[in-house]
């Protein structure tokens, strides 16, 4: 199976002292939907930022979609992540000047698509993702698992070939969290879209095909799922605390 | 619980923020209490000119400087609390009363003001001694540099500091009591809601303006102008209604509803600036268009005021040159002594003597000198002297070789026919044309008539004659020693330089007054336009942060902010500018006639003062803008 990300010995110094990464070492199949797990501090959303060209690392090679991103300057990274990568936060960042329509059409804007293409893709997913009555809102008046549904159909509208989800869940309730989980499995299943997801929550987690465990900047573990979500969360919950012990 | 502590600790921390905020607000009371210190210097005001005049001046500017401030200060404190929203948030939360809130507030809006207001005094003592300083160089005024200190300017600012915080405590007061506590951390998330445009108002607002400016345009035909038929008061306050309106919704309504039309077509919409410009430019109109509208007729009044100082200055200059030629004229039959004395300082301070003779003589028919005036009464002299007081006041050649010896001169402030035919003056023939210059002062109801030696002779054969004396010469229009010299002598005589120097004095302390007024309304509305970009700015760094991570590079944030700030720059610049030249010209056709604009040179009265006002409006403006744009690419690291 091909590769949809390789990170070979990836280190990261702040200030020259702190080691924040010490050799990180793993991959990510195409279509496969991987969680980084780990205490706070761990490294995890440093690791993410490496990976998605927003930060630079201090050592070793990162390729995604077998180009070598390591070092490419500020505006090869922007035209890159334009064309590759999409993204969903915790606090979503929509925009709030925007109606969900606009919002999600950003993107596409940005790669000069025309309006057509634009209008009927949002109309698609809207209906997907069952936000159609609320393209024309604007984010205020929408729930926060709305929002975030938003987020995450305006990071797929482009067919990025690596989605990155940096604790999607973390400003959820559960049912909310459980119901975005759902989402990004079924985009994951659906449009065969690669996810690498940062969370500190076992039931995020669980709906990975594989988890990666982090502690002061190294891999400690990696579990493959093999048992259901309930069964799955229950394990990761356990080495989690185990981790951060 | 120590309030002042909590007020101290917060103004450290946030003091980025607060910087621009004290530099802006020290400098506009800095510039207020100057001007109040000019108004109630007497000594210089009175130097120059009538003080009640300038006090009057100070009078009227104070009270709209209060009256914009107040709009002011509450716009900002309402920018503060949304910035803020959060922080106000935890302090409800745990556990201190709206009361408690507003205390710290306001404390750190005394600490603020109150700085602001010594900081701005201080430096108002700086610009005044400077300003007086200049003054008494540039016009040799008679007054000591240092003059008895008076305490009443300061006492007035620091009263308006007074009522910009009281202002404050009451907008707080009122603001935070109708708040519920969870609504006060929501404080920024007010206004996300749909902008709605209506193509009515839209519209409206064009016909408005238009209609305005029409109504300042029939001013051009002045006498059969519906301002005269109608009565100027009823006029201007129709005219002014129709702009402040105009204004009003072009800003409001107009623009919003085209950029509502850009939103609905998707082909425009679905670009990468335009995606993210458009829809939040419809927000910015909402929250801003009140400041933008404000900003308008401000700059407005800005420019009608300098460019009409600037016209009348002109007009000072241009009609002593036209109405006082030389720089010395002796209108009096001198003795051969006093002729002698006369030529000796004239050698002294390298000028050049000419004694002219001026005969009076009658036309056999009226000559037409203006729109409403014709005579028959002829002051004539002779070609060669008329050309050569020409050549030493002008010291330019060409103006010889226009003359032809066939034909005579009638002097006219401006063209109404060119070539008059030929009329009898003196029972002598004489080819009339006209022309807009002459070299000697040129009074009463007279045609001023130059002919040649040989007609000259002729017609002063039996005629009265009287002489008059020019001194001309580089640099002796200014000359304060020869005017002294001259008059020692005791004699009647013009003196160029005693003509500007009583001008400049009559009208000195309005002009600085009004560059004062200008000057400050000037710093007051870039204050406002920078800290507006800086306060906008503030607001999206997030999000331009956001959208640099899905893949806007550097060149397009830069795009989207630099459309950002032009929508808050753009509007009351242009706005201001085409109503403020529209009052100018208003001004310029009601108040100078067309024959007296003509006469003095219509580039000069006209196009000169709106040129330079343009121009200072664009340097000034431009500078602005390129701190604000520096410091927006600064703020959101682009």
């Amino acid at each position: 199976m091909t590769k949809i990300l390789r990170v070979n010995n990836v280190t990261k110094f702040y200030e020259k002292r702190y080691q924040a990464l010490a050799g990180i070492n793993f991959a990510v199949d195409f279509g496969e939907f991987v969680a980084i797990m780990g205490a706070s501090g761990s490294g995890k959303t440093t690791l993410l930022n490496m990976i998605s060209t927003l930060d630079t690392a201090s050592g070793g090679t990162i390729y995604v979609d077998e180009h070598e991103i390591s070092k490419l300057s500020d505006d090869e990274a922007a035209n890159f992540r334009k064309k590759k990568l999409g993204f969903v936060f915790q606090n979503y960042r929509l925009l709030k000047s925007l109606t969900v329509r606009q919002n999600i059409a950003v993107p596409m804007s940005l790669l000069g698509r025309n309006d057509q293409e634009i209008d009927q893709k949002i109309d698609k997913l809207a209906e997907y993702f069952r936000l159609s009555d609320q393209l024309d809102k604007y984010p205020v008046a929408l729930s926060g698992g709305q929002k975030q549904r938003v987020a995450i159909i305006r990071a797929i509208i482009k067919n990025p070939a690596l989605l990155f989800a940096d604790e999607p869940t973390g400003a959820l309730d559960s049912q909310a969290a459980k119901l975005i989980m759902e989402y990004l499995a079924k985009v994951n299943q659906k449009f065969n879209t690669s996810i690498l997801m940062v969370t500190h929550d076992s039931l995020a987690a669980s709906y990975a095909n594989k988890v990666i465990f982090l502690k002061d900047g190294k891999i400690v573990d990696q579990i493959v799922k093999k048992d259901s979500n309930d069964v799955f969360q229950q394990l990761l919950a356990q080495r989690l605390a185990e981790v951060e012990a | 619980m120590n309030y002042k502590v909590i007020a101290k600790n917060n103004i450290k921390n946030g003091f980025g923020l607060y910087k621009n905020y004290f530099i802006s607000l020290s400098l506009i009371l800095g510039l207020f209490n100057t001007l109040q210190i000019f108004a109630k210097d007497h000594v210089i005001a009175d130097s120059l000119s009538s003080s009640a005049k300038v006090e009057f001046m100070s009078y009227v500017t104070s009270i709209l400087f209060t009256l914009f401030t107040i709009f002011f200060i509450i716009y900002f404190n309402r920018f503060f609390l949304k910035q803020r929203a959060e922080e106000l948030g935890i302090y409800s939360m745990l556990g201190m009363s709206k009361k408690n809130i507003t205390s710290i507030l306001m404390i750190e809006n005394t600490i603020i003001i109150g700085m602001a207001c010594f900081a701005g005094i201080f430096l108002s003592i700086l610009f005044y001694s400077l300003i007086k300083i200049l003054l008494i160089v540039a016009l040799k005024l008679d007054i000591p540099y240092l003059t008895q200190f008076t305490f009443l300017p300061f006492l007035i600012t620091i009263a308006l500091s007074i009522f910009m915080l009281l202002v404050i405590f009451f907008d707080n007061h009122h603001l935070i009591k109708r708040l519920s506590i969870i609504n006060i951390s929501n404080l920024n998330q007010v206004g996300e809601k749909a902008v709605k445009t209506k193509s009515w108002t839209a519209y409206l607002g064009i016909i408005s303006l238009l209609i305005g400016y029409a109504l300042v345009l029939d001013l051009v035909k002045q006498q059969q102008s519906l301002w005269v038929k109608i009565g100027f008061v009823p006029m201007a306050l129709i005219t002014l209604v129709l702009v402040i309106i105009g204004t009003f919704l072009i800003i409001k309504s107009t623009l919003a509803y085209l950029i509502n039309r850009k939103i609905n077509n998707h082909r425009q919409l679905y670009r990468p600036t335009n995606n993210i410009f458009l829809p939040e430019s419809l927000f910015k109109l909402k929250t801003k268009s009140n400041l933008l509208v404000v900003l308008s007729l401000v700059i407005s009044a800005v420019i009608a005021l300098t460019a009409t100082c600037f016209l009348l200055i002109n007009y000072q200059k241009a009609s002593l040159i036209k109405t006082v030629p030389s720089a010395i004229e002796i209108d009096q039959k001198l003795k051969p002594d006093q002729v002698t004395k006369v030529k000796q300082i004239t050698k002294n301070y390298g000028g050049d003597f000419k004694t002219v003779k001026v005969i009076n003589a009658t036309a056999k028919r009226p000559i037409v000198l203006s729109e409403k005036m014709a005579t028959k009464k002829c002051r004539i002299i002779n070609l060669s002297t008329f050309k050569g007081l020409l050549k030493q006041q002008y010291n330019k050649p060409q103006h010889n070789s226009k003359f032809s010896k066939k034909l005579a001169y009638l002097f006219t402030p401006y063209t109404i026919k060119n070539s008059r035919g030929t009329v009898n003056i003196n029972k002598q023939k004489v080819s009339l044309k006209e022309t807009n210059i002459w070299p000697i002062f040129a009074k009463g109801n007279f045609a001023y008539i130059a002919v040649n030696d040989q007609q000259f002779k002729k017609i002063s054969q039996h005629a009265n004659s009287k002489t008059i004396y020019a001194i001309n010469g580089a640099n002796l229009r200014d000359n304060e020693e020869l005017y002294n010299k001259i008059k020692e002598l005791k004699i009647k005589f013009l003196s160029a330089y005693k003509t500007n120097k009583d001008a400049l004095s009559y009208n000195s302390a309005a002009f600085l007054m009004a560059t004062l007024i200008s000057v400050l309304f000037f710093v007051f509305i870039g204050c406002i336009l920078y800290f507006t970009i800086l306060m906008d700015t503030l607001g999206v760094t997030d999000e331009f942060k956001f959208l640099g991570d899905i893949g806007y590079n550097k060149k397009q944030l830069r795009k989207a902010a630099t459309a950002n700030n032009l929508l808050i720059f753009l509007p009351p610049i242009i706005m201001g500018g085409l109503n403020g030249l529209m009052a100018f010209i208003g001004f310029r056709f009601n108040f100078l006639a067309n024959d007296v604009i003509k006469f003095l040179g219509a580039f000069q009265m006209v196009g000169e003062p709106i040129i330079i006002t343009c121009l200072l409006l664009l340097i000034a403006y431009s500078i602005i803008y390129v701190f604000s744009y520096h410091k927006t690419k600064a703020l959101l690291g682009i």
